[in-house]
């Protein structure tokens, strides 16, 4: 996790112990194990439900909308003001590039509107809501990308069509790649280290077992030295591709598009 | 020769040479290419020019050679008797024409028959073999020579072989027997070898040379068959466990070959050979017939298979159409139709993109019968025809290499010219952006249109035409003008309406795309809807529940509502020079700040296009994120100033050591 994600954690232990449990109880009840999930309801309201809030903005397969952030805003619970703050947005990732964020859903309530997002970080699946000011213009993505961990196969579909496929390694049994939903953060040209090939993606995806890696383990989408292991199960928790498949993906993909891993 | 089905092959093998005044032929390197037959399928026919034996020429300087040129071919395809001439046109030239062919009569006891000249037609036994020797020389240059097999009759295939004569060498006293390098099938040993004798101060003495252990390993008549070739040139042939009266020559050197048929059991035996006269000198050696074994010529099949990534289809051979953009997957199977483990080479195919061949066997042989597959792709990146195949190069050891083509698979990409347009709206003044769900809005405010015109064909479209009822007159701008629209490429028509009147304004907008020289496509956007309250009505930018944001029915405030811009470019990552623009419409004056810094203050004056533009350089700035804003004096007094602020990124190089888990 980032700096910044630490920062939240600080600024949130600044509420009532018990307070926070309840935050992050709360929290924890948005991600599931399919993370931020495409939501089969699209205009169903949130009885009972956070994350059922007002309407939704993305589906995560054919359109989905996504933004850089506008300020450092706090990142809460529910859509309101007084709701506990469980993050902060964010407006670098841990390599140094813009971050940016998804938009699941959105809320009015008075005279603001909220945006629900998901949170990149551990643990994965975490989501909570914005003034919909704290996010600059919207961007429109039609794109979405499906790893299939049993397959060992991603599929990059654009419109709902699929336009790329590839073979895949993922991570071996003892270092799984998280299933769930997530989406692309950064675009990358790695240099100086071959284990990444010649292109990366960062997602919001981070490897369960792998907290104290730099970076605080963020599973990431690249080329690799050791073609001969794909498809397999060798990584760390990372899906690597075949060089020439991920300079392919590379150039095909933006930064905000869904990746449902299964 | 292998076939298919059984492994009945055969031949006889050897090589011989005489050599009028040589000290001693020497065994020599290994020759010959293998036999192609037609592309795409296992060769039909083999052609083998075995290891020669070269014999010096008498001063030195050219050289006797002999070679035996053997022919299998698959008998389910050839039948018995079927005409095959082998031909050796350069080694004839080499020889200055003199070249020689025994031909074993296919009826045994008949012994050979003998035929001068380039090349000799011969019929194939009931296994699909033929064997032949050829003596050449005196005068033999040293050199490669190609050796050609053509068959006869239908399909009239053709294969090559080649054959070198050595330069000459000194050999030493004794007698040598070449070994049997290459006895072939799996069911018997049919043999041949060259044996030399060397007699010093022998010149013109006769030589007995015998094998009375060959001769009865050989158990079928007429045993063993002799071609001589004797220091005074006459070269004859005959049967029997010994050879006599072999005249050695001027250096003391004698050649014959001897060639048993398929009956022969393995083993060693034992060479004699001794000087017809004083001072009756002997000399021994052995000759070891081999178990038989089967050709060890690489065989296989190629079959390529295309798939259009992701579409599940399956892969085949047949054509198919793709899309730019899409990426065609390919799979070359190998199967070893062989009948010995064979490896193979890198897999050459144009089409695959550079890097993306993957799978094979590797260095690892492919047993008889067994497949492995290689996979490729190739991105679709232009209009046309892809037809593509593999070729695929494949040994045995002990064979020569063989390279096969395979089948062609073709992926046509044809032009399809398609666009979406897709229209969204947001009411003037709020910050959550575009979107296409209903809005409500106030008498007076102003609804912002953005319609994407996506190219999502394969072609560049020109668009025209663009309308849009609810467009307020002059306030249609953007898109690409005369400019096409390159396949993935989008453009953006704007254009704004002031809700003057209480209702629901249901809109859509339509344009004209067509590629150079087609026909046009006409479509239309989406609906978007925003429905005015006739009292008053809260703002809903996004849908559900809503601010109060109320203004008396009927009022209309076009100027201050109008006027309340967005700042635009002030987002996201910035590597280097960026524009901020904001529309200048209602202000007087508007200044810049960057990170609480004053920038520049413009006027009226200074708006270009209807906006106020600034140019920041993120490469002057740290990494992160800077907030650039804007304070202004509106030109109407009543109208609220405006303040706007856009926080943008300097991100660090995109060129980095990745944080990933790998």
């Amino acid at each position: 996790m980032s700096a910044n994600r630490k920062d939240a954690r600080s600024a949130a232990s600044v509420v009532p112990w018990r307070a926070l449990a309840v935050a992050l109880v709360g929290a924890s009840l948005l991600f599931a194990p399919a993370g931020f999930g495409a939501d089969p309801a699209p205009e169903a309201a949130g009885a009972g439900s956070p994350g059922g809030f007002g309407a939704r903005l993305s589906n995560l397969r054919t359109l989905s909308l996504w933004a850089y952030p506008q300020s450092a805003a706090a990142v809460r619970r529910d859509p309101s003001p007084t709701s506990p703050v469980i993050d902060h947005l964010r407006f670098l990732t841990s390599d140094g590039q813009a971050e940016v964020y998804l938009a699941l859903r959105s809320y009015t309530v008075g005279a603001a509107t909220w945006i629900l997002l998901p949170i990149p970080g551990r643990p994965n699946g975490l989501t909570g809501w914005v003034p919909a000011d704290a996010l600059g213009d919207m961007h429109v993505s039609s794109e979405y990308l499906r790893v299939n961990r049993e397959t060992l196969r991603a599929t990059l579909y654009r419109g709902g069509r699929a336009v790329w496929s590839a073979p895949v390694g993922v991570g071996r049994p003892t270092l799984p790649t998280p299933a769930g939903h997530f989406y692309v953060t950064e675009k990358l040209a790695a240099a100086g280290q071959p284990l990444y090939g010649p292109y990366a993606l960062g997602t919001s995806a981070y490897a369960p077992l792998l907290s104290e890696w730099p970076g605080n383990g963020i599973v990431g989408i690249h080329g690799t030295n050791e073609p001969q292991l794909i498809p397999g199960r060798p990584s760390h928790g990372c899906i690597r591709l075949r060089n020439g498949d991920i300079t392919r993906l590379w150039a095909m993909i933006g930064v905000g598009t869904p990746i449902e891993i299964l | 020769m292998r076939s298919s089905a059984l492994l009945l092959a055969v031949a006889a093998t050897a090589v011989a040479a005489l050599a009028p005044g040589a000290t001693q032929a020497q065994p020599v390197r290994s020759i010959s290419t293998g036999a192609v037959a037609g592309a795409g399928s296992p060769a039909t026919c083999v052609v083998h020019s075995l290891p020669s034996f070269v014999a010096q020429g008498e001063f030195a300087l050219t050289a006797t050679a002999a070679d035996v040129i053997e022919v299998e071919c698959d008998p389910n395809i050839y039948g018995t008797g079927s005409k095959i001439k082998l031909t050796a046109s350069q080694l004839y030239s080499r020889c200055k024409g003199k070249l020689i062919w025994f031909v074993p009569d296919t009826t045994p006891s008949q012994g050979f028959f003998k035929e001068a000249g380039r090349g000799v037609s011969v019929g194939l036994d009931a296994d699909g073999n033929a064997t032949v020797a050829v003596l050449a020389g005196p005068e033999c240059s040293a050199g490669e020579s190609l050796v050609t097999a053509h068959m006869e009759e239908e399909p009239f295939e053709s294969f090559t072989t080649s054959f070198t004569v050595l330069a000459p060498v000194n050999t030493t006293p004794g007698v040598f027997a070449l070994p049997a390098s290459q006895v072939e099938d799996s069911s018997s040993s049919a043999v041949a070898t060259i044996i030399e004798a060397e007699f010093p101060g022998g010149s013109e003495k006769n030589v007995r040379i015998a094998s009375e252990e060959l001769y009865q390993r050989c158990r079928r008549a007429p045993h063993v068959r002799w071609i001589r070739m004797d220091g005074s040139e006459s070269r004859s042939e005959g049967e029997g466990s010994e050879v006599r009266e072999v005249q050695l020559d001027n250096n003391g050197n004698a050649f014959v070959i001897a060639i048993g048929d398929s009956s022969c059991a393995e083993g060693t035996s034992l060479i004699e050979a001794d000087l017809e006269a004083k001072p009756f000198t002997a000399f021994t050696t052995n000759f070891t017939v081999l178990p038989p074994q089967p050709t060890g010529e690489p065989a296989f099949t190629i079959e390529k298979r295309e798939e259009i990534a992701g579409s599940g289809s399956g892969f085949t051979s047949a054509p198919l159409k793709g899309s730019l953009g899409q990426t065609v997957d390919y799979q070359v199977v190998v199967t070893s139709t062989s009948n010995v483990a064979e490896t193979f080479g890198e897999l050459s195919d144009p089409h695959c993109d550079p890097g993306t061949i993957a799978g094979g066997p590797g260095a690892s042989p492919l047993a008889p019968g067994q497949s492995s597959t290689y996979t490729c792709q190739h991105a679709l990146t232009a209009l046309g025809t892809y037809a593509n195949e593999a070729t695929l190069t494949g040994t045995a050891v002990g064979g020569t290499p063989v390279t096969h083509t395979s089948n062609q698979v073709i992926v046509e990409v044809a032009p399809e010219p398609a666009f979406t347009i897709e229209k969204r709206q947001q009411l003037a003044g709020s910050t959550s952006g575009f979107t296409a769900l209903k809005l409500t809005g106030a008498i007076g405010q102003s609804v912002e249109y953005a319609i994407v015109v996506k190219n999502t064909g394969n072609e560049a479209l020109a668009f025209s035409n663009f309308t849009d009822a609810h467009c307020d007159s002059h306030t249609i701008a953007g898109g690409p003008g005369a400019a096409l629209v390159q396949p993935g490429a989008s453009t953006t028509y704007t254009c704004s309406h002031v809700l003057a009147s209480s209702g629901t304004y249901v809109n859509e907008a339509g344009v004209t795309g067509a590629a150079p020289g087609e026909a046009p496509l006409a479509q239309s956007s989406n609906r978007v809807e925003v429905n005015v309250p006739g009292a008053a009505s809260p703002l809903s930018p996004l849908g559900g529940s809503a601010p109060a944001n109320q203004k008396p029915a009927g009022e209309v405030l076009p100027v201050c509502e109008a006027s309340r811009p967005l700042l635009r470019g002030a987002s996201g990552p910035k590597r280097g020079t960026f524009t901020v623009q904001i529309s200048s419409l209602g202000i007087k004056r508007i200044s810049f700040y960057l990170d609480g810094h004053k920038l520049k203050t413009l006027d009226q004056s200074q708006a270009k296009g209807g906006r106020f533009t600034i140019t920041l350089d993120s490469r002057k700035l740290s990494y992160g994120a800077h907030k650039v804003s804007v304070k202004t004096r509106m030109s109407n007094a009543s109208c609220a100033a405006i303040a706007r602020t856009g926080v943008f990124v300097h991100p660090s190089t995109r060129v980095v050591v990745p944080k990933f888990t790998g």
